[in-house]
């Protein structure tokens, strides 16, 4: 059910050691219950040699003669062999699966946990998608590891020696004969090593090329339909496609010819292990009756190495999960509680930026460059500038999303490392630019802002947030499902909800994140209705675009290649003639000549208005 | 088990209510259902040498141990080794010929399944240009792309793989059972008896634990959805201190998929424990029956040793088959996805009228309602206008008063349930589907540019077009100076989405292709919107070009777009509100010069 079955490399049976260990470490708390497994598994192996010891034993000895009455103790053993392995064999299935699946549960809520801690520096450079498959196709493969290959694994290193030594038993020279056939097959995957990683390689890039050309074809449809261009997307698939199955062909062809190599040393021993004995029997060095025993031990000695080999192809499909998976645990998150408790006193929301530097990663550009602001509290500040000055990054670091590499970031002039992030996270109600809806309710969209809230409460911030009008005009009111899978909502009734939110929450500090892209016009104006609303009486931070919210902040800061290039009321700057005023000027101007040119429309043609008459078909 | 129900019944609701059906388990396949066997016809052909192979390296087995046995009992018999050289001569032989066999036969099974897969998948791609991006918009992102290319790799596994082998395995088992049959009636008896029951085995399985399997399809997205919904929010928590308590959802969804996994493995266990008893007991049985019956004089000692060596030959092709079980599995489950794409009907029935020369670039709207699901309000309600040759309307209104939708059953992607669309007086659903789709150029607020160089974005509008006439298009929609300055130009690759440009540039690109398209009507959906405000001239600059001397409809929630139109209409919930020039409807002061109202008060 969860297998995956797609290529990957045969690991040299070296290398399966190291991995092993590996995942390992994966399973601590598990540690216990896994030596059950193990040693139940070594069991089940050793009940199925002595089996068919046995069997052979008794097969011999009819032969050469011996009654079934004397050899009734014989079948005894041999029923109580199969039976146990059989009992036993099943509760392992039950037990290891038991372990795997639990532990998979397990590390699947730990991995949310640490990408939460994370979040969202690490969270951004991958796609979303990636980290999802990752907590569950990579887990997954946990599964195989944990139910499948430990005790196929163990088996493989624990028989093939045991098989041996019985050999070495009946006579010694038998043991000797097979050794090398035994080590040859174990090096089977060395044989072509570099060529199966090549083609493995080549075969996964050729997986996510026709991968990403069905994604291009369904999620182009539309463009796809509308310009008729169904060959071209088929002559593109059957490319990607043609590649994928030349790849897939390839490393199977070279993998074939590896299990044919297995299988061939296999049935070469056997020719060993048949004239030998044979021989050693007519000779008199050893009891005929045992002769059949030999021939089955030989067949039992190979089959874990057998396993062990197709244990190699499971193993490194896992190797790699659990490399991705572990990579994603062992990540240092960027942002770490300093403290546990707080400042002592009240906190006066006051917000300073302290000559702070930052940049994104050691390779990226500075993006800001020394800045320093401050809004006092009960202030509405605008933060406005060209698009990459840094706006949002101010607003990431007040929230403590990334760390300042230089200055500091300070409310009522603590640093914020001196806050918990929880405890600072509580004073700030953050409405973003691009407003994300989780797949739930609209009541529980809103309830993000806090859990405990009541529906009156629910009612209330939606209704100062100005979204109860559409909000109550949905299919299911209230309990209309919302995000990816459920009804989608215009960019102005998206801002009301996260706005809904910060009202629910009710913190001091707000930090909002203008959309840059247009909204209808009625939903713009209830926003800024909203906004109004909401910032009032809180310290604010806002970055915005639109000349009417810069217009109605306290003061506007205006950010240019990282730095505070203007500061002071709109009307200041507008005068000073700076940056800020060319920056508006050319907005500005668009709008103002769209509305002078309505208004000279209005007033032209009031007096020769006429009914218009609203075509409708009959019914 | 009830929580497990509950899942079940919650998912199949929810998606149900979405008109949605894949993965909920509304396709009950059987491991050898009709409907699978049948999607594979015309593959069947392929699978001819998969088989022959198989049987032929089975057989060497057989042949092997039959070998060895005779040259065990010369052993037993006294006699000298030298007899037995030919039977050595011949195993060796055996053992190069099956290694030459195994390398052919899994090159063999690979090309076969994989040519399955491919055909399946062109099959698909296919059906979804039948089924339009109306249909494909019905559908949960992410479940078709996994049906496309999981469905198909699991499936091609069933017939390349699964099929041959259940042939290899029957035959293979069946000429073992003979020959022990002729060796000694009663063993042969216990170890067909054994047979039957490890191929029962894996249908057994499959029939207790489908309904599990159907239930962590079910759980297993669920928990993914969760994951991506929760990761692509994750700010959003942080910042609200929201991560726990949203995790709990999470946490209940692993636990979901925790409980239908040990289910799973419970019933399998339970099923299998009877039927994988007579296995595992069965050859033990057979030896010991053997030794009796030899001990009796009833069969020679050849025979024992035939039985001895022919026992776990006759395990083989049942291991064989179970080990190749799990492909058959997961294919089941991709069975039902790949059968929900190719039996679905098309929301718009394909047109069987013959082509006709060309209509005049006029459409209309008839008395049109049209409903996304049956219990939605109309999405468009009683819906008249028309467009004639040459004109340019605007549409206009808020979010969701059904603007886009127009476009969504111009192109024919849905049909309306009253009322007629027409395209030059024809009702659009008898004009061939390639037909419609040339007469409209559309620019909207989202136009998705496809992984590829901008060349080959650009071409699909036009796939015989010159470099000139690239260049061309390009300048007319002001795009050319800055492909110009991509590192490669035309030849530049644009990233997933065409992530690498910004909005701006990919509006750019999208025009020039509607330049290229160059066909006689055209749909601005939102052209502007989601351009920021420094290109926003630019590019409205570029529309203008294009619309001009084209039957244009401007579809806008902003009236900036629509005031130079010939005609405006109104649409309210639906509806026709109003209609007339912008300065008539001004002037009549309804809906319109309200918005007109509003909008001033945002500057």
């Amino acid at each position: 059910m969860s297998h995956e079955h797609s290529t990957h490399f045969d690991l040299p049976v070296g290398q399966v050691f190291r991995k092993v260990r590996v995942i390992d470490r994966l399973l601590t708390s598990y540690h216990m219950d896994l030596w059950k497994v193990k040693i139940a598994s070594i069991v089940i192996q050793v009940l199925g040699i002595l089996s068919a010891i046995t069997g052979a034993y008794l097969v011999g000895s009819v032969i050469t003669g011996v009654s079934v009455i004397d050899l009734w103790p014989t079948i005894g053993l041999l029923l109580l062999f199969t039976v146990t392995q059989f009992g036993l064999s099943n509760l392992n299935t039950y037990w290891a699966h038991v372990i795997a699946f639990r532990s998979l549960a397990e590390i699947r809520k730990a991995l949310y946990q640490k990408l939460d801690e994370l979040a969202p520096a690490y969270v951004i450079k991958q796609r979303s998608g990636d980290l999802a498959r990752s907590a569950l196709s990579d887990v997954n493969l946990l599964e195989l590891y944990i139910a499948h290959t430990l005790p196929e694994f163990l088996q493989a290193i624990v028989v093939t020696p045991l098989a041996l030594i019985f050999l070495g038993l009946i006579h010694w020279s038998l043991m000797i004969a097979l050794a090398p056939f035994l080590i040859a097959a174990i090096t089977v995957p060395d044989w072509f090593a570099r060529r199966a990683e090549a083609q493995g390689k080549a075969h996964r890039e050729s997986a996510g090329t026709m991968s990403a050309d069905v994604i291009d074809y369904i999620q182009g449809m539309r463009e796809v339909v509308a310009f008729g261009a169904v060959k071209l997307s088929m002559n593109r698939l059957d490319a990607s496609q043609q590649k994928y199955s030349d790849t897939y062909v390839a490393y199977e062809s070279r993998s074939g010819m590896e299990r044919g190599a297995g299988d061939a040393l296999l049935a070469g021993g056997m020719v060993v292990t048949v004239a030998l004995g044979g021989w050693l029997s007519i000779m008199g060095y050893m009891d005929v009756a045992l002769y059949p025993v030999a021939a089955v031990l030989t067949a039992m000695a190979f089959s874990p190495v057998m396993h062990l080999l197709n244990i190699a192809r499971q193993l490194s499909q896992t190797a790699a999960a659990t490399d991705r998976v572990f990579g994603i645990m062992n990540t240092q998150p960027s942002v770490v509680d300093r403290v546990s408790t707080p400042p002592e006193g009240p906190i006066t929301p006051e917000v300073c930026f302290d000559d702070v530097r930052f940049r994104y990663g050691p390779e990226l550009p500075e993006v800001l460059k020394g800045v320093n602001l401050k809004v006092s509290p009960g202030e509405t500040v605008a933060l406005v500038g060209p698009s990459g000055a840094g706006k949002s990054t101010c607003t990431y670091l007040l929230l403590r999303l990334w760390d300042p590499a230089e200055g500091s970031v300070r409310i009522d002039g603590h640093d914020l490392l001196e806050f918990p992030q929880e405890y600072l996270r509580d004073m700030i109600a953050y409405v973003p630019q691009d407003v994300y809806l989780f797949n739930m309710s609209v009541k529980e969209n809103i309830r993000i802002g806090r859990s405990d809230a009541t529906e009156t409460e629910i009612r209330e911030a939606a209704r100062r947030a100005f979204a109860l009008d559409f909000i109550e005009a949905l299919p299911d009111k209230w309990d209309t499902v919302l995000g990816e899978r459920g009804t989608t909502l215009s960019g102005g009734q998206r801002q009301r909800i996260a706005i809904a939110r910060a009202f629910l929450k009710n913190a001091p500090i707000l930090i909002m994140d203008e959309a840059v892209s247009s909204l209808d016009t009625e939903s713009e104006v209830n926003v800024r209705k909203a906004i109004k609303e909401i910032s009032s009486g809180r310290t604010t931070l806002i970055v915005a675009h639109r000349p009417s919210t810069i217009r109605s902040a306290d003061r506007v800061i205006m950010l240019a290649n990282g730095k505070v290039e203007e500061n002071g009321t709109f009307d200041e700057l507008i005068a000073a003639n700076g940056a800020f005023s060319r920056l508006m000027a050319a907005q500005i101007i668009t709008q103002m000549d769209h509305k002078m040119t309505t208004q000279m429309d209005h007033k032209t043609t009031t007096q020769t208005t006429t009914k218009m008459t609203v075509q409708r078909a009959t019914p | 088990m009830s929580k497990k129900t509950d899942v079940v019944n919650e998912y199949t609701r929810v998606e149900s209510k979405r008109g949605l059906s894949i993965t909920t388990g509304s396709n009950r396949v059987k491991l050898f259902d009709r409907r699978v066997l049948e999607l594979g016809r015309g593959e069947y052909g392929k699978l001819r040498s998969v088989i022959i192979l198989g049987l032929l390296i089975s057989f060497s087995y057989i042949v092997q141990g039959l070998l060895i046995a005779v040259i065990l009992n010369g052993v037993f018999a006294g006699a000298s080794l030298r007899n037995s050289e030919l039977y050595f001569a011949a195993v060796a032989l055996l053992i190069v010929l099956r290694w030459a066999m195994i390398r052919e036969n899994d090159r063999i099974a690979a090309k076969t399944a994989s040519s399955i897969a491919m055909s399946l998948r062109r099959r698909m791609y296919r059906k979804l240009y039948e089924l339009g991006p109306g249909w494909v918009s019905t559908q949960k992102s992410g479940v078709i792309q996994a049906t496309l290319v999981d469905g198909a790799e699991a499936l091609q596994n069933y017939y390349g793989r699964f099929l041959p082998q259940v042939i290899v395995s029957i035959v293979a088992g069946v000429s073992i059972v003979a020959i022990l049959l002729h060796v000694d009636i009663i063993i042969g008896l216990v170890i067909g008896a054994m047979m039957i029951a490890a191929l029962i085995q894996p249908i057994a399985i499959y029939k207790g634990v489908g309904k599990g399997i159907r239930i962590w399809f079910v759980a297993m997205p669920r928990l993914f959805a969760e994951y991506v919904d929760n990761i692509q929010g994750i700010v959003t928590l942080k910042s609200f201190n929201a991560s726990q308590k949203q995790g709990e959802i999470l946490y209940q969804r692993t636990n979901d998929l925790y409980d239908a996994e040990i289910g799973i493995l419970r019933d399998e266990i339970l099923w299998s424990i009877l039927p994988g008893l007579v296995a595992a007991i069965c050859s033990t049985v057979a030896i010991i029956i053997g030794a009796i019956r030899m001990d009796a004089g009833a069969i020679s000692a050849e025979g024992l040793l035939f039985v001895l060596l022919l026992v776990r030959e006759a395990l083989r092709p049942v291991t064989d088959l179970s080990q190749i079980i799990h492909f058959s599995f997961t294919g089941m489950g991709a069975a039902e996805g790949v059968l929900d794409v190719l039996e679905a009907v098309p929301l718009a029935v394909a047109s069987t009228r013959t082509p006709t020369t060309s209509f005049p670039p006029s459409f209309a709207f008839e008395g049109v309602t049209f409903r996304y699901r049956k219990t939605d309000a109309p999405a468009i309600d009683n819906l008249s206008f028309s467009v004639s040759p040459g004109e340019k309307v605007a549409l206009v209104g808020r979010s969701g008063s059904g603007k886009t939708t127009v476009t969504a059953l111009l192109m024919r992607f849905f049909d309306p349930q009253a009322g007629f669309v027409r395209l030059g007086g024809e009702d659009v659903r008898f004009i061939p589907a390639d037909e419609l789709h040339a007469m409209y150029s559309i620019v909207s607020q989202d136009m998705f540019l496809f992984h590829g160089t901008v060349r080959e974005n650009l071409l699909m509008a036009k796939p015989t077009a010159s470099q000139e006439e690239l260049e061309q298009a390009a300048r007319a929609a002001a795009a050319h100076k800055f492909i110009t300055a991509l590192p490669q130009g035309y030849d530049t690759l644009i990233g997933e989405r065409g992530v690498r440009l910004s909005g701006g540039e990919r509006q750019r690109i999208a025009i020039a292709r509607a330049f290229l398209k160059d066909a006689p009507i055209l749909i601005l959906d939102e052209a502007t919107s989601s351009v920021d405000v420094a290109n926003e001239a630019l590019i409205r600059k570029t529309i203008a070009g294009l619309a001009r001397d084209r039957t244009t409809l401007i579809i806008s929630h902003r009236l900036l777009a629509a005031r130079d139109a010939d005609r405006i209409y109104v649409l309210e919930k639906g509806r026709l509100a109003e209609a007339g020039t912008h300065s008539e409807l001004v002037g009549y002061k309804g809906n319109y010069s309200a918005l007109v109202r509003a909008e001033e008060a945002c500057i």
